[in-house]
């Protein structure tokens, strides 16, 4: 065997075939989000404190699109341990996490203001937030529909809402989920291309918002910080690993226990 | 050809270029555009990493099939 040069970053190449970087597992049913929400320490260890893909690397990509002045008001739904909450508090924003799990909040506490409530019954009175966070928790909701009417509530008329997520590559009848070259999604600004159980295809997350009152921003796919999260469970806890990715929903949605599945970040701006 | 390894009793393996015991290092791992830290037996002097064929033909083809979708 030959040394290779003095680097501690090499890349892992070729034992298999290049067939595409799509996930398709099957995926095992979790429990349901709710006051007694236990942090989950298994993804914490490879995840870090965000637990989610990509890490604080979205949240900073949302900022730069939201353009928020200092002082800002700003919601974290599910602020779990505080990542985003010490990130936005650490800027300057008047930040406040939110979160059902009395757990995570007292963790988050030591990053900035928190509150206990959920994504259909925040605390904030009507209008108060310029802007609002939701990495990785929509696809927890039981109605999306409602989580989103009680997200405009808390906005101000222009303000924004960010929203990271695992969304499904294939629709309950087997269409790609991503083809938004044609059709009413045709002129999203999709960049680069474009909680897996409550997962919805992107244009019907797309759809959605539209029908919420959101005006889209920006969306970005992040499908390597998904793969990479994955990767890294699998080679941490094997096969299995998996399974410690949150998946409440993974009964409620056809076609979701199994599928295809990418990451991606979308900022909308409430309508006026 | 020369082993960049080589066993040096139940304690682990040495680096064969430069001698030293190889302690847990960081490494990204990058497979089909992921990648992600991992902590592998290294040389501190030179950064060779060893990876043993348990790992290559178990864990790390169990993360290529999952990036490979099969």
């Amino acid at each position: 065997m030959t040394p290779d040069p003095p680097s501690q970053t090499r890349p892992l190449t070729g034992l298999g075939s290049k067939l595409g970087t799509k996930l398709g597992i099957a995926l095992p049913m979790s429990t349901r989000a709710g006051p007694d929400y236990d942090p989950h320490g298994a993804l914490r260890k490879v995840s870090g404190p965000t637990l989610r893909p990509g890490g604080l690397e979205l949240t900073v990509k949302a900022l730069s699109v939201c353009g928020f002045t200092q002082g800002a008001k700003i919601v974290d739904v599910g602020c779990g341990p505080g990542a985003t909450l010490k990130l936005l508090t650490d800027r300057g924003f008047d930040a406040q996490g939110v979160d059902p799990s009395p757990k995570y909040l007292a963790m988050a506490k030591a990053h900035g203001q928190t509150a206990l409530g959920s994504l259909t019954a925040l605390p904030q009175p009507d209008g108060w937030a310029d802007g609002l966070f939701c990495e990785c928790v929509l696809n927890l909701a039981e109605n999306r529909s409602a989580a989103l009417g009680e997200i405009s509530r808390v906005l101000k008329p222009f303000g924004h809402f960010v929203l990271s997520d695992v969304f499904a590559l294939n629709g309950p009848d087997g269409t790609d989920g991503t083809d938004v070259t044609d059709g009413p999604l045709a002129n999203i600004p999709l960049v680069d291309g474009t909680c897996l159980g409550g997962a919805v295809t992107l244009p019907a997350a797309l759809d959605e918002l539209g029908q919420a009152g959101f005006q889209i921003l920006f969306c970005q796919d992040y499908r390597a910080a998904l793969n990479s999260l994955a990767a890294k469970l699998v080679w941490e806890y094997g096969p299995e690993g998996l399974k410690h990715l949150p998946t409440p929903k993974a009964d409620c949605r056809p076609g979701a226990k199994a599928g295809k599945y990418t990451y991606a970040l979308i900022v909308s701006q409430k309508n006026g | 050809m020369a082993h960049a390894f080589t066993k040096e009793g139940p304690k682990g393996w040495n680096c064969g270029k430069c001698g030293e015991p190889l302690q847990p290092v960081s490494v990204n791992i990058e497979y089909m555009g992921s990648s992600f830290f991992v902590q592998l037996p290294g040389c501190p002097k030179c950064g060779t990493t060893l990876i043993d064929p348990e790992l290559a033909f178990g864990r790390m083809l169990e993360v290529e099939k999952l990036l490979e979708d099969k």
